[in-house]
């Protein structure tokens, strides 16, 4: 490896001594004066940051971890003919972050704002066996969001997904079910008929 | 008799599911309050007895 000056604007040099190990960097410090910055730690970014006298820092790169969840209804649930009723998923098969209630509001309600992927599936049918619409629903604050439905059968396995953003404290969403069948319906337990899942994809 | 019988017997129209998903829904938090009118945008009025809105 070549080893001297370093010239610099053809007059002036800067010693290649000043560097000490691979990695290191040379940087400026004010007008016509230069330091070594030292190779960072593996995996980390240099950043800028007038507060130290290169203006320079090796920092861990800014990372986000978002919660993520799946739960499901634990034993079939009973609902009314053409009431859209909340689905009580009261079992989690996980919730990282502890941001889903399961025994009281039955929401997901995260706290790291983001861009959030939002799947559910329920199988809903008629306990009579009479035909009826079916319709599948993603709340968000308690109005709907987005929905699936499927017309004129005793039954039907309902699936949808959704994008929904959170401001990391008060939005949340929850899982509504509805048949228009005459009499009570069914919302299967899960999980495998029934569940809800999420996680967070971006800020 | 529940809410939408007692809706459907009073304005026997909204039978059509289309109209009943048009102008009203009905909702249930699971909350133990029960079934409750959340949507009336039809032109004639609430059956007498149910009232608009969750019961407090």
């Amino acid at each position: 490896m070549a080893t001297g000056r370093i010239p610099i604007n053809g007059t002036a040099a800067i010693q290649s001594t000043i560097v000490d190990a691979k990695g290191d960097l040379i940087a400026g410090t004010g007008a016509d004066a230069v330091s070594r910055l030292a190779v960072g730690t593996n995996g980390h970014t240099l950043v800028a940051d007038s507060s130290t006298s290169t203006g320079l820092k090796w920092a861990a790169p800014a990372s986000t971890s978002f919660p993520t969840f799946r739960v499901y209804r634990g034993t079939d649930q009973t609902i009314s003919s053409n009431v859209f009723t909340k689905v009580q998923l009261n079992t989690e098969s996980w919730d990282t972050n502890n941001n889903f209630d399961p025994t009281t509001n039955f929401r997901f309600t995260p706290t790291v704002a983001g861009y959030y992927q939002i799947n559910a599936l329920a199988y809903v049918y008629n306990n009579g066996g009479n035909n009826g619409n079916y319709m599948l629903s993603i709340y968000k604050n308690g109005s709907q969001y987005a929905t699936w439905m499927a017309l004129n059968d005793t039954g039907y396995q309902l699936a949808l997904s959704a994008l929904v953003y959170f401001d990391g404290s008060s939005d949340y969403v929850e899982l509504y079910a509805r048949q228009t069948g005459s009499g009570n319906g069914t919302v299967s337990a899960g999980p495998v008929d029934n569940y809800m899942d999420g996680v967070g994809i971006r800020a | 008799m529940s809410i939408y019988e007692i809706i459907i017997e009073t304005h026997p129209e909204l039978l059509d599911i289309h109209l009943f998903d048009k102008y009203i829904i009905l909702q249930n938090d699971s909350d133990g309050v029960g079934d409750y009118i959340r949507k009336w945008e039809y032109s004639k009025p609430i059956p007498e007895g149910l009232t608009l809105g969750k019961p407090e």
